[in-house]
């Protein structure tokens, strides 16, 4: 193996390091080992249950679905070689190959694939996954399905996904989704091992008894600590997969983990300190990976407090936040403004609010007009508000900054109450908020799933009226060709962004320490960087 | 004594037990659920797992519940980490935690007393001065100030200890226990320094030099077991700012101790992990006391067990 | 005339002798001295009294030739003690011979034990440290002396710790301590200050007969004359820091000569005293820094003052068998 001189003594470190902590002794011929930082503590790895992020890079080492995101987050064919779409879009029929194993030898059929989504549905599991298969996409007889009030027998025969043989898995949906096959991977729909859950019941996910059919095998898992996969020798594609054995570090603390990168004893963290990026940019390079990710932060507004039911004063608000500043100059931290609500996602031509484009001193005026127009509507003259968020770091700086704008240009008494994450959902549910420091993070990196959740008939919570956003986001989801329907959904999101619910701010970035040796890593705003595509140097 | 050991423990019960009922209503005031975090998942669906896990039921049957399963040696699910119980959680990450805490007490009594003789006996000499300088520091800067900045030091510039892991060696012992100490250590020799200047003046101190023994038996032998009463004394409390202070040293270190279950567990309202870590704290802070109340007993003749 | 007491006049050599002593301490203000050129002898077998109001610096004698002096003290003069220099010796030397042949018991035996150990250990490391004894043996000596002391039970009461004795016989503890090793000079501090008053008797009683029985050498530190006149040969009357009488007890207590010898005598209330009126004082305070003035230290409280004594410090003046006085006006 080649070191390149500049990390010839990390790579030595890290192997020096890793081969201390794992505690394994040195096998004969060198083994490829990719250290990589996962945050915070993992929930769960039943892999019908977990739902956070960080769980779904190790899900998808660890199984395989239907397809497999690539190394760019596009889905390329997984266990399923090809697939067939009915003309109407409503059922899918997907080909396994031939061959599947298990890890542990057992060929993989189809059922299990079947069995997987079935409970991820059934109650009694407790998934919060489960309204994909209902409200993301419609599987026919999923909501039923996953209901309270159908106890007792749960017929997995209602369910619009069965498998007529060993190699057949086929989905009938309600609706037409476009997007279906972002939700095809092994995060939504990995195959489940019966025997071993009913063998060991809760315990399946421990090391010790696991199965999974990824290109990667549980080998250790230390709550708090690690999770250690060694390469699955029963993969279908297992001679293309280069890295023999990947630790997942949770790291919780990130500027421990920037230090551990710069010792070499982490290969990839799971994030970046914001402060920390211009420095470390500085000192290498190219190996700070910061990109879109597909979450977007923005404003939205109480449409049942006054003054917030005024439109005007909604479009007042959002025209007196100068994006540019926030963005640039305060909040920074790899964060992209935003002029709309979807994030950036080619091919999509995306409306923006007007204004993006003006100079400041016409945006300010054109605030300060309609603020005023729209305070005599309300018949109120004052206007004190309070800006909801997270204690999240950044967060608190959006609303710290749209406090003192709004103070400044409008004479608005603003102030920030940030708060724990529950407590600040508790506020939304409560509807005692004036204006809530929102996020939304998408299933996929689509402005559907964006959309669908701003419909009206999604998040009651909003208050938002509009049958118009509705009839276009409909007919949106008809339309199988992506660029016809990419047109109408921006029809739809400029619905949206005239009726000013929310004031557009920023697409939050996802942001890694990648160490120059690892190839094969893609930035890409889902996140997807499965392992089995990299390989060390 | 061991009447009196047993005394104490049962009377320690109801502190448990009404740390336990406080800690069970107090974290029920905190808005949200252990369900309640994803914006996606519908208020029904919310519902139907909270039913799952009886999390609707009157509280008072809520904590029966649960107060049978501790009786059972049972402390439920974790809400958050499914799957694993909390007594496997605890099983997990209690021996790490001990192990630092052990290490830091036993290095900062052991320094700390050391350090607090030297002072007493070389009065405003070189080693007094430092001393004091150690004290100040390990008071005044907070340890997730002293952590990272022991990392960039040791791990980052020197390279001589890692900088955040944890496995079978003593390098990755060294820096957590060092932190988690410093704070004990200043307020350890300080406490024996003040105590070894006032026996050294007392007036059995003066008859034991007048009894020719020499001047290391006098110290050692009379000086010290008057002066290391209230160090002892301290120990108790001691344990409890350790214990407190191991989870900022977990997470800066990551280590996979029980300190960051117990502060995640409260952000996510994982409800049987914090009772389960609390009645733990709970019961380890009572221990503590109680060790130290019988090392006073047994060091003090003049303390009788009633 | 000369003025120095008697050395080689009686039979018995002194087994101890002091020439010169004073004693200085460092105050805020500077150097005072509380101790001012002391010179006396201890003969094998005898009692010496010194005596002497409150702060009149005899503690400080005794504590000076133990090596126990304060941190802010210095002495200087000669103490022979066994053919060796005693003042400002390193304490390491002076170890061998404190505890063993020379010895002291304190003022309040409760916090001159040691709480914390039990009554063996602290009698049994005396014979350990300076007779190389093992502990069991120590153990046997310890209780003979325990025994010897009149403690009842003493096998039992060894082991007991020092709370719980009862003041008298913590002092007869102290007593048993100091005379493990047969010492040949004992030093007392107020032995009988912290006991009450029939207690004290038994203890000047045991201190007599051991004295006696053992031939030690005792120098007793008091403000009581009674104390005095129960257990002592001589007596020393010290005041502000300087001898102003010495003699044998009868010439002390029956044929006193300096004024304020006499006045310490008649202040002394007597049982067979009719009682009237209020109880005789001598007039004045004691005065701070009393060794500092070029005058005699009782020139301001003495009725019989002439303008000599403020001037010029009286010199202590004597026959040979150890009578003196240092007194412009009254003389031997």
């Amino acid at each position: 193996m080649a070191f390149s001189r500049r990390t010839a003594l990390s790579v030595a470190f890290a192997a020096a390091a890793s081969l201390t902590m794992v505690g394994m002794t040195l096998p004969a011929a060198a083994e490829t080992v990719l250290k990589r930082g996962i945050g915070s503590t993992i929930g769960t790895l039943d892999p019908q249950v977990n739902f956070l992020g960080y769980e779904a890079w190790i899900q998808d080492d660890m199984y395989e679905g239907l397809v497999t995101p690539g190394a760019d987050g596009e889905p390329i064919p997984g266990a399923a070689e090809k697939w067939d779409i009915s003309d109407d879009g409503l059922t899918y029929t997907f080909h396994l190959r031939d061959g599947l194993k298990w890890s542990d030898g057992t060929p993989l059929v189809a059922q299990s694939f079947v069995d997987g989504v079935a409970r991820t549905l059934d109650p009694a599991t407790a998934s919060e996954k489960n309204y994909i298969f209902s409200s993301t996409i419609s599987v026919t007889g999923a909501a039923e399905y996953m209901s309270a009030d159908n106890k007792g027998v749960r017929d997995p025969k209602t369910l619009g996904i069965s498998a007529p043989d060993d190699k057949t898995v086929v989905i009938k949906l309600d609706k037409p989704a476009p997007y279906m096959l972002y939700l095809m991977n092994s995060f939504y729909v990995a195959p489940l091992h019966k025997p071993s859950l009913e063998k060991f019941g809760k315990d399946f996910v421990k090391a010790e008894n696991i199965v999974s059919n990824g290109a990667y095998h549980m080998s250790e898992s230390v709550p708090q600590s690690h999770v250690t996969l060694v390469k699955n020798p029963n993969y279908w594609n297992a001679a293309n997969v280069k890295i023999d054995k990947v630790i997942y570090s949770i790291t919780e603390d990130d500027n421990t983990a920037i230090k551990l990168f710069k010792t070499g004893e982490q290969d990839i963290t799971y994030d970046i300190p914001s402060d920390q990026i211009e420095p470390l940019q500085k000192e290498f390079g190219d190996q700070v990976h910061v990109t879109n990710s597909t979450e977007t932060v923005y404003f939205s507004f109480n449409l049942k407090k006054p003054p917030f039911d005024n439109a005007k004063v909604r479009q007042a608000l959002s025209m007196a936040l100068d994006r540019d500043v926030m963005v640039n100059k305060v909040v920074k931290g790899g964060y992209v403004m935003s002029c709309g609500y979807v994030i950036p996602v080619p091919g999509y031509d995306a409306p923006k609010v007007p204004e993006c484009g003006m100079d400041k001193a016409a945006r300010v005026e054109k605030a300060k007009a309609l603020f005023k127009e729209g305070m005599a509507e309300a018949k109120m003259d004052k206007l004190s508000l309070k800006i909801e968020t997270t204690a999240n770091a950044s967060m608190r700086k959006f609303g710290e900054t749209a406090a003192v704008m709004w103070k400044q240009v409008l004479g608005v008494n603003a102030s920030v109450n940030s708060q724990d994450r529950d407590a600040w959902l508790a506020v939304f549910t409560a509807g005692t908020w004036d204006v809530f420091g929102d996020d939304l993070i998408g299933d996929f990196a689509g402005p559907e799933t964006f959309l669908a959740y701003m419909d009206p008939r999604a998040e009651a919570g909003y208050n938002w009226v509009s049958p118009e956003y509705e009839a276009l986001y409909d007919k949106a989801m008809a339309i199988t060709d992506q660029a016809a329907r990419y047109k109408v959904l921006a029809q739809a999101e400029k619905v949206l962004l005239d009726s000013y619910l929310t004031a557009p701010a920023a697409a939050a970035p996802s942001r890694s320490m990648v160490r120059s040796n690892v190839k094969g890593w893609v930035d890409n705003p889902a996140g997807w960087h499965g392992t089995q595509f990299m390989s060390l140097q | 004594m061991w009447s009196y050991t047993l005394r104490r423990t049962l009377g320690s019960v109801p502190t448990l037990l009404a740390l336990c009922v406080i800690t069970f209503f107090m974290m029920r005031v905190a808005p949200g659920g252990p369900f309640s975090g994803n914006r996606r998942v519908s208020p029904e669906f919310v519902k139907l797992m909270e039913d799952a896990y009886h999390l609707n039921d009157p509280l008072w049957q809520q904590f029966w519940t649960w107060f049978n399963g501790v009786l059972h040696f049972d402390l439920g699910p974790s809400l958050k980490l499914r799957d694993y119980n909390v007594s496997e959680l605890i099983a997990i990450g209690l021996p790490t935690s001990l192990e630092v805490g052990a290490w830091a007490m036993l290095l900062s009594t052991l320094v700390g007393v050391v350090l607090g003789i030297a002072g007493a006996l070389r009065r405003n000499g070189p080693i007094d001065y430092s001393a004091g300088a150690i004290a100040m520091v390990g008071v005044a800067v907070p340890i997730f100030v002293i952590g990272p900045l022991l990392q960039i030091v040791f791990g980052l510039q020197l390279r001589w200890l890692p900088v955040a892991r944890w496995d079978d060696s003593w390098q990755c012992r060294v820096l957590p226990v060092l932190t988690l100490a410093l704070p004990n250590i200043a307020y350890v020799s300080r406490l024996m320094r003040s105590s070894m200047i006032e026996t050294a003046r007392t007036n059995y101190v003066r008859t034991a030099r007048a009894k020719g023994i020499g001047e290391w038996r006098t110290i050692l032998k009379h000086a010290l077991r008057g002066a290391i009463m209230p160090v002892v004394a301290y120990l108790g409390p001691a344990t409890a700012v350790t214990i407190s202070g191991s989870v900022v040293v977990e997470t800066v270190f990551s280590i996979p101790g029980i300190g960051r279950f117990f502060v995640e567990s409260v952000a996510n309202r994982d409800y049987p992990l914090i009772m389960g870590v609390t009645l733990l704290y709970g019961a380890i802070v009572i221990a503590a006391n109680l060790v130290t109340d019988i090392a006073r007993g047994l060091l003090d003749p003049k303390v009788s067990y009633e | 005339m000369s003025a120095e007491p008697a050395a080689a006049a009686s039979p018995n050599r002194p087994v101890l002798s002091v020439q010169d002593m004073s004693i200085q301490f460092k105050l805020p203000q500077g150097w005072i001295t509380a101790v001012d050129r002391v010179s006396f002898d201890l003969r094998q077998g005898e009692v010496v009294g010194i005596v002497g109001e409150s702060g009149s610096g005899k503690s400080q004698i005794l504590l000076s030739l133990m090596g126990l002096l304060a941190g802010n003290g210095r002495c200087s003069g000669s103490a022979v003690f066994e053919g060796q220099q005693l003042l400002n010796r390193p304490p390491k030397e002076l170890d061998a011979i404190r505890g063993s042949t020379m010895s002291m018991i304190f003022q309040d035996p409760m916090t001159s034990l040691n709480p914390y150990m039990r009554v063996s250990d602290q009698l049994t490391e005396v014979l350990t440290a300076h007779q190389g004894k093992s502990k069991a043996e120590a153990l046997e000596v310890a209780i003979e002396m325990l025994e010897r002391v009149r403690i009842p039970e003493a096998r039992r009461r060894i082991r007991l710790y020092p709370h719980e004795f009862s003041g008298g016989m913590r002092q007869r503890v102290m007593i048993a301590m100091a005379l493990l090793c047969r010492p040949e000079v004992l030093f007392a501090d107020e032995p009988t200050t912290a006991l009450d008053v029939t207690v004290q008797a038994q203890i000047l009683e045991l201190m007599a007969e051991l004295a006696r029985d053992m031939r030690t050498a005792v120098a007793i530190v008091t403000h009581d004359l009674g104390v005095i006149a129960r257990l002592c040969d001589r007596v020393i009357v010290l005041y502000g820091g300087r001898i102003m009488e010495q003699g044998s007890l009868d010439e002390i207590f029956y044929d006193p000569k300096h004024p304020y010898t006499k006045g310490l005598l008649a202040s002394t209330p007597r049982l067979d005293e009719k009682v009237h009126g209020e109880l005789r004082t001598i007039p004045g305070q004691p005065r701070a820094a009393m060794g500092d003035f070029p005058g005699c230290p009782f020139e301001p409280r003495c009725a019989l003052r002439i303008d000599r004594c403020r001037a010029e410090m009286p010199a202590l003046l004597g026959d040979d068998k150890g009578r003196a006085v240092a007194c412009h006006v009254s003389g031997v």
